[in-house]
């Protein structure tokens, strides 16, 4: 992709990465996938609802839909099942390879979450509006 | 701890009959015949001492004992069980409209609303037969067969009175097919939202704004299944009171307008907390969504503001978020603010504090400030070697001496078994808009005479203008104006003194005319304390109790540097140009931009802390949201600044400061009690000044901006230009 | 079939916007009818489902016009004064507003035929209440006419029993005749149709009463015509308008009152006296 090396530089200061990166340490790598996404679990001091999660093979461009198949269930506690345990349990000849959504070309299009770096309308948290000091001068 | 649990305590409902017996006193409950459940909510139900004045009902079967004039809503109540009801409200009059309360009645041949209905002896009260589930089923699909189904659009989603009364009482199913009535919204100003189509004609509202708020507007137009609740003509609704008929509206026909569609109730955290806009500490609720305020709305307090709030406590909060100070800041040679870290900050205003002499430094306390705050400051600035510190508002000689003399003795609670009110250059309806609903409720409830001196103003209630200067008060004192004769014929009178009295030059005279005034007409006697000041600010009482009394005139002209404490109404135009003044604060109103240095502080729904209401009732603040930016509470920014300093505060922690406020006013760590005043006024020495012939002036001009808050809100700003009329 | 009372509504609200020279009214007309739906058309729409709900009454708001707004100076003549003081001494004088309605239908008869709300704001002083008191009392009642109506205000009763008889085409009959929708005042502004409900003259339905305004509260005429035909209605306007009064009660020439056509049939002889006890036997 002749944009990786940009968005790579751009996810330097990408929040989301970066904190995957730190809620990695002490969790378990309960498996990787065949896109290299890794899927880890926290039980313990972690939120109970938000301790299993997935840091994307992609740094860039990651977005939801490159979970395969067989690991969603696991990612979204749908089962206690890992994706290799599904995948061992009940192959299919049948199965296509899965695709990541590849819908909507273009960064505007593709989704970032509310408080992304790359999102263009990156939601502010600052529920106040301060007084500005500038404005005392002028009148 | 035990501090806070009573912080947080609960004011719990107190059931009345309409007509209240006189001479009541709590009885104990009868022992053989215990209630088989608590009344509801905790209510608080005296029974007559005279045991001929109460009467047995059986709600259920059980055996409850009631005072007479209870109505069978009321017995119910006792016994424990929750009518379903929408115009029944036990604050204002019976209007028997919405038929949710039927209940059966043993021998009655049909079901009766048990809200209108007066319980008899011996009645036989059945709540949970097939009658009366019927019957209100049959009502409220009545009730909802012109009710549109927009509850996911509705902002009264989650608190509707209807919705949950549906779903605890009505069927599953309509068998209305028709079209659904639509109504035309009415304008009713900046602060409530109408979807008239909602409104099921209880007229809670129509009753609110002629009862309590004193504004008759509202009214209920047409008939049938045309009727509506409107102003016919196209009215505003002003009324300082207003908000209050988003509480009662039991649908979401009147909801908030600044509020509209910003939250969910349930996405809410509340903070159960007070109000600080006035002197009369409304207890309120802080409700919050992550850091920020969403709304507030009232807590009930029997003894302070009853279930309403003013509209100034109600929609004074989106001031919180906006001209916000958020981090230290120095002016530099450029008269331009730099942003700075506290260290910094701290270091500059230490070495000036150790430049000028000490009798130059001064500190003021703002009128939001709250009394850990105001202790720290006194502390400092004595240990700085001066005693040059005071609060806004309070004048000159503030009479702080004795509690009871600036102080509501009779309490806001005990003002409604007086029966002759004297407003002494007070205007309590924008002053202390609790206040003066108690004031209206008592007019109202045993036609007691109002008299007022003081400049023409608006009240909401009957009142005879007795002059507008001090002369008539002397004529009053010595007995010379018509007046005086019903007076004395009052049997429970009552002087309210405006705070606004502090600020003149003859306030000792004024003062000491006044007591000439109780004395003469028994307004103090062992048993009733008649005699009282209306304080305006919420800091007031408490400054006067920590004894930040200094002379504003003369520390202020004198003073090289002025540490003002969110001190936005002082006269700067006094201070002299080479004074270096500090304000800590958390808006940028006023006093910013004479500052040298900003030091930013939290606002009372981010901080804890206790301030005094009027009537000397302690109350605690509970933070709802974190401060913003690099804000700090008040008290701890004093604490570092005396490190830097070199004159550390010996407290570090809160409990640390309120030790320190227990020895200088031990009344201001019992939280929620009143210490009445048993000292005689006799001690104080007689004036010498004369009482001057200048006429009382107003002392709040705009209701709705009358401190940094409210100043910084929009929506205030709103209701200033379209509610106040000019 | 259109709801009367919406399309006067609409009309009103129409003709205000683009008549009215003065910015103020036509701002706040402009701000009801944005109020009241997106535009007018889609309001027939709306209002035009309900058919089944008839209100017999104008809005139950009050919109600002030239000739009825409040700030207007609306006073009781000398004559009606008198009248006032005599209501008002019926009642105790902390019941005073008990003679509100009394009041109201007084400023109707002064006022040709309608309460215009400065009428009812002078009303609520001489009572001594709050003006919203009078504007539900007269917003309740159908009988107070709150917008312009003929000077003779024809209302037809609509109830069942005349309806059976024959009042639906005695209405068409005078709006066809009259040239007017109801509620509408004709062009000379001498009549007006409305609908009532039952005025206890079923024996003799259907029927129609006539408000008579045109002399003032001094003249006030309300008057029955009844055993009506659409031929007959029609000759009673025109008599009307050239001033005439016509007979009241029936217009049956064979009935008198509302006994049978051509005189008694039954009840001829004297009645007999009720039976009594014979006391002396007791």
């Amino acid at each position: 992709m002749p944009a990786t090396k940009a968005t790579c530089n751009k996810c330097i200061f990408d929040g989301n990465l970066l904190q995957t990166k730190i809620h990695n340490i002490g969790a378990t790598l309960v498996g990787v996938d065949k896109f290299g996404n890794k899927y880890y679990e926290k039980l313990h001091d972690t939120q109970y609802g938000r301790h299993r999660w997935v840091e994307y093979a992609e740094k860039g461009r990651y977005n939801a839909s490159q979970v395969p198949p067989e690991w969603h269930g696991w990612l979204h506690h749908i089962t206690d099942s890992t994706g290799d345990e599904l995948l061992e349990k009940n192959a299919k000849a049948y199965i296509v390879d899965h695709k990541e959504n590849f819908s909507g070309e273009g960064e505007e299009l593709i989704y970032h979450s509310k408080g992304h770096a790359l999102n263009p309308g990156q939601r502010d948290w600052t529920r106040y509006q301060p007084w500005e000091p500038k404005k005392e001068e002028a009148s | 701890m035990a501090f806070f649990a009573r912080a947080l305590r609960h004011s719990s409902p107190y059931l009345r009959s309409r007509a209240p017996p006189a001479g009541a006193a709590v009885a104990p409950a009868d022992p053989e015949a215990p209630p088989p459940r608590e009344p509801v909510g905790g209510a608080r139900v005296e029974l007559p001492s005279n045991p001929e004045d109460a009467l047995e009902v059986f709600v259920d079967g059980h055996a409850v004992r009631i005072p007479k004039g209870f109505t069978v809503l009321q017995a119910c109540e006792v016994a424990g069980v929750d009518i379903p009801r929408f115009c029944y409200h036990s604050r204002l009059s019976i209007a028997g409209n919405c038929r949710m309360c039927l209940v059966e009645v043993e021998k009655s041949p049909k079901p009766v609303a048990s809200c209108a209905m007066p319980a008899l002896p011996g009645m036989k009260i059945k709540t949970n037969t097939p009658i009366a589930k019927k019957a209100r089923e049959g009502v409220m699909e009545f009730l909802l067969m012109n009710h549109p189904l927009d509850c996911p659009i509705c902002d009264q989603g989650g608190e509707c009175d209807l919705q949950d009364q549906s779903m605890a009482f009505g069927a599953d199913r309509g068998r209305f097919t028709e079209m659904k009535r639509s109504v035309v919204d009415k304008n009713l100003g900046p602060l409530v939202k109408t979807v008239m189509t909602r409104c099921i004609q209880c007229t809670r509202c129509v009753r609110f704004a002629t009862e309590v708020a004193g504004v008759q507007d509202l009214g209920m137009l047409g008939r049938g299944s045309g009727e509506e609740i409107g102003t016919y003509v196209e009215k505003l609704m002003t009324s300082e009171l207003s908000g209050n008929v988003i509480d009662i509206c039991p649908v979401g026909a009147l909801t908030s307008k600044p509020f509209a569609f910003k939250a969910r109730n349930w996405e809410l955290k509340g903070t159960e907390t007070i109000d600080v806009t006035d002197a009369v500490g409304s207890n309120i609720r802080v409700d919050s969504r992550g850091p920020e305020v969403m709304r507030i709305v009232p807590r009930l307090n029997e003894d302070i503001n009853e279930e309403w709030i003013s509209d100034k406590t109600r929609f004074c909060y989106d001031g919180l978020k906006r001209q916000r100070l958020n981090d230290p800041m120095i002016r530099g040679t450029d008269g331009r603010f730099k942003a700075v870290t506290w260290r910094d900050a701290l270091a500059v205003v230490a070495e000036v504090l150790h430049q000028v002499k000490p009798e130059e430094i001064t500190g003021v306390a703002g009128k939001l400030s709250d009394a850990e705050s105001m202790m720290a400051l006194k502390d400092f600035v004595n240990k700085m070697g001066s005693d040059k510190v005071l609060c806004e508002g309070n004048g000159p000689n503030p009479p702080a001496d004795l509690r009871c003399n600036y102080l509501m003795n009779t309490s806001i609670a005990g003002l409604e078994k007086a029966d002759v009110f004297l407003l002494v250059g007070t205007q309590p309806r924008v002053e202390a808009a609790m206040v003066n609903a108690r004031i209206r409720k008592t007019v109202r409830a045993t036609q007691a005479k109002v008299a007022y001196i003081g400049p023409p103003t608006d009240f909401n209630y009957d009142h005879e203008h007795l002059g507008t200067g001090p002369q008539t008060l002397v004529e009053i004192a010595e007995g010379r104006h018509p007046f005086c004769s019903t007076l004395q014929s009052a049997k429970n009178p009552v002087i309210i003194a405006g705070s606004g009295l502090f600020e003149r030059e003859d306030q000792d005279a004024l003062f000491s005319t006044i007591e000439t005034v109780a004395k003469k007409f028994n307004v103090v006697r062992p048993d009733w304390n008649g005699l009282n000041v209306l304080l305006l600010h919420a800091a007031q009482a408490a400054a006067l109790d920590l004894g930040l009394v200094a002379n504003p005139t003369e520390s202020i002209k004198s003073a090289k540097f002025l540490y003002l404490m969110g001190a936005d109404d002082v006269d700067l135009g006094k201070v002299s140009d080479d004074a270096f003044v500090v304000y800590q604060g958390h808006h940028g109103d006023k006093a910013v931009y004479r500052a040298n240095v900003i030091l930013p502080s939290s606002a009372f729904s981010e901080k804890e802390g206790t301030y005094e209401n009027t009537e000397g009732c302690t109350q605690w603040t509970i933070p709802a949201v974190p401060t913003v930016g690099d804000a700090r509470d008040d008290w701890k920014i004093i604490r570092a600044l005396s490190e830097v300093a070199g004159a550390q505060l010996p407290y570090d922690s809160l409990s640390g400061v309120r030790d320190r406020i227990s020895m200088v006013a031990p009344n201001l760590v019992h939280v929620d009690e009143r210490e009445p005043c048993t000292i005689s006024s006799e001690v104080k020495p007689p004036a010498k000044q004369q009482v001057s012939s200048t006429p009382f002036k107003t002392v709040v001009e705009n209701f709705y901006m009358t401190d940094a808050i409210t100043r910084a809100s929009k929506i205030m700003a709103q209701c200033s230009a379209t509610l106040l009329k000019k | 079939m259109l709801l009367p009372a919406a399309r006067l509504a609409a009309r009103r609200l129409l003709g205000l916007a683009s008549s009215s020279s003065s910015a103020a009214s036509e701002s706040a007309a402009a701000a009801v009818a944005r109020r009241l739906s997106p535009s007018p058309i889609s309001y027939y729409a709306a209002a035009g489902c309900s058919s089944s709900r008839l209100f017999s009454t104008a809005l139950n708001y009050h919109l600002d016009s030239p000739e009825n707004n409040p700030n207007m100076k609306w006073e009781f003549t000398e004559a009606n004064m008198k009248k006032v003081n005599e209501i008002l001494s019926h009642y105790p004088s902390n019941y005073k507003q008990s003679g509100i309605i009394p009041m109201l239908d007084l400023a109707q008869q002064q006022h040709g035929g309608w309460v215009p709300v400065a009428a009812m704001d002078a009303i609520a002083k001489i009572v001594g209440v709050a003006p919203i008191r009078v504007y539900e009392v007269a917003t309740f009642y159908t009988m107070f006419n709150r917008t312009k109506v003929g000077k003779y205000h024809l209302l037809v009763c609509g109830t069942t029993p005349c309806m059976i008889r024959g009042s639906r085409e005695i209405e068409d009959a005078l709006l066809e005749h009259l040239g007017v929708k109801r509620n509408e005042v004709t062009s000379d502004g001498l009549f007006s149709v409305g609908e009532m409900e039952c005025m206890g003259c079923c024996v003799n339905a259907p029927m129609i009463a006539v408000a008579d305004y045109s002399k003032g509260a001094e003249g006030y005429s309300y008057n029955y015509y009844e055993d009506l035909t659409p031929k007959r209605v029609v000759e009673i306007v025109e008599m009307l308008r050239r001033g005439e009064t016509p007979p009241r009660g029936t217009q049956n020439p064979e009935r008198k009152n509302c006994g049978p056509a051509g005189g008694n049939t039954t009840l001829h002889s004297e009645p007999k006296p009720p039976p009594c006890r014979d006391l002396d036997a007791c």
